[in-house]
């Protein structure tokens, strides 16, 4: 009896010491969403957010990514990259993330940079500023750390060609 | 499974009102997927994360376009003529395969009702001919996006019409699956198992052409002065008749080898080389140097050989004594 309850507590001690180590847990959910125009009980149209199942090309998707620190360890220098989806182009300016540092790529994820300074190589071999349609790749910069129980939303838009 | 409709033809209508036409989509069935990373740092130990994927599956959108091939939308017939042809372009501007009906027909408020209206799938040559397919309603054609095809309206024109006369003949084209209100929702009537959504068209286009009549006629107007040897216009022996022939072609198109031949009256002698075109003097022998003779293609009688004429007025003029 005595030796079984040693077991045990020690067994507990054990899973204790574990659980701190492992106690990092950073959670990534993505949510692909439209919004529809609903007529309510009052007769009013109002804008309400559905999962993007099945779309007609031109919809906008909204693509919402949240990040939760599901551990007891503060996380640092987060960072969120999402391909923008193939046979989608991104919608301009539809980027957003409280606290974060937006950049894209328009070289296939290999290197990011603000909007405004991303360039492409035209037709002729020129270089030319890039739009949104030349973006492959966006990424959010969390400026903050996640610590334990934080959500981090950020999202984008992008049509589908 | 109303509701769903409603939100999704709503949502539709949202969209038209601020996206621009566009005219190829990414093809129904397709699956659009989406996975997010995360890289962070616990401590100094880099970890990454990664989502869930969410799938969107791109559903079918149904939309056609039509547009008439011939120059200036009409072609040009003769009355009474028939299996004359006017050709289509149809197009699958959707995203996925889809079926056609096809009907045309004569619009009212026009000069005329083509007959017999038939509609023909080219085979490829862009020519009307036999090899061509009737399209009977037991065979819309099938198109996959992007897919073209030419098709020709074919008809018969009555009889009795006028230089001018108009014929405004409709090809309509309607998408099987469905047509209507933009955003309406077919479940499940798309490609793979997708729903089928009526695009911008409608579904459905429609073009109009025409076929224009050319009609030409030739008239002929005599007319006769007289000067009798007294200075008066008694018809008197020895009185010159001066005949005058005011040939007027009228229509678009060109009358062809218009031969003019007016025998002298009886009592009459004809003046020696009194005849003329345009007020250009006319040989009476056969010399090759105009068209025109007397008495010779035909006795005691003026042949003016006018060739090819378009639309106007020339006048032949010869003089006879009275005997």
């Amino acid at each position: 009896m005595k030796f079984l309850i040693t077991i045990s507590w020690t067994l507990l001690f054990m899973a204790s010491v574990a659980s701190v180590h492992a106690a990092a847990d950073i959670r990534l959910k993505a949510v692909a969403e439209i919004e529809v125009s609903v007529v309510n009980d009052k007769g009013e149209t109002e804008m309400k957010r559905v999962p993007a199942a099945k779309v007609v090309p031109g919809t906008e998707v909204i693509y919402t990514i949240t990040v939760s620190n599901l551990g007891d360890q503060p996380a640092d220098s987060v960072v969120v990259t999402d391909p923008i989806p193939e046979n989608t182009t991104y919608v301009d300016r539809s980027a957003f993330g409280a606290g974060t540092e937006i950049t894209y790529s328009v070289d296939g994820g290999t290197s990011y940079d603000l909007a405004d300074k991303l360039k492409v190589k035209d037709a002729t071999g020129k270089l030319r500023a890039a739009t949104a349609s030349d973006y492959t790749h966006i990424r959010w910069v969390l400026n903050f750390t996640l610590k334990p129980k934080d959500v981090a939303p950020v999202w984008f838009k992008a049509r589908l060609n | 499974m109303q509701q769903a409709l409603k939100l999704l033809a709503l949502a539709w209508l949202g969209l038209l009102s601020s996206q621009p036409v566009w005219a190829l989509g990414t093809t129904a069935g397709t699956d659009i997927t989406n996975t997010a990373t995360a890289d962070y740092f616990i401590g100094v130990t880099p970890l990454t994360a990664t989502s869930n994927t969410t799938t969107t599956t791109v559903d079918e959108l149904l939309d056609v376009t039509v547009v008439g091939q011939d120059a200036g939308a009409q072609v040009t017939v003769g009355p009474g003529d028939t299996n004359q042809a006017l050709t289509y372009q149809v197009t699958n501007t959707g995203n996925g395969t889809d079926s056609y009906s096809l009907t045309a027909s004569n619009l009212a408020g026009d000069d005329f009702d083509a007959t017999s209206i038939a509609i023909y799938l080219d085979d490829g040559d862009g020519v009307f001919n036999a090899a061509d397919t009737l399209l009977d309603g037991s065979n819309d054609p099938v198109m996959n996006a992007d897919d073209v095809i030419t098709v020709f309206v074919v008809a018969d024109i009555p009889a009795g019409l006028f230089d001018g006369d108009i014929a405004n003949i409709d090809l309509r084209v309607d998408s099987n699956t469905a047509t209507g209100a933009p955003g309406t929702v077919v479940v499940g009537g798309g490609d793979s198992g997708t729903d089928a959504v009526v695009g911008a068209s409608g579904g459905a286009d429609l073009a109009t052409e025409r076929f224009v009549v050319s009609n030409v006629v030739v008239s002929l107007l005599k007319s006769a002065s007289i000067v009798d040897p007294f200075g008066g216009s008694d018809p008197v022996p020895g009185a010159t008749i001066t005949y005058s022939i005011d040939v007027t072609v009228t229509g678009a198109g060109t009358a062809s080898g218009v031969v003019i031949s007016d025998p002298i009256p009886v009592d009459t002698t004809y003046v020696s080389s009194s005849m003329t075109l345009g007020g250009v003097p006319l040989t009476d022998a056969v010399d090759g140097l105009d068209g025109a003779d007397f008495g010779i293609t035909a006795a005691n009688t003026i042949t003016v050989d006018m060739g090819d004429l378009s639309a106007g007025t020339q006048t032949i003029t010869f003089d006879v004594t009275i005997n």
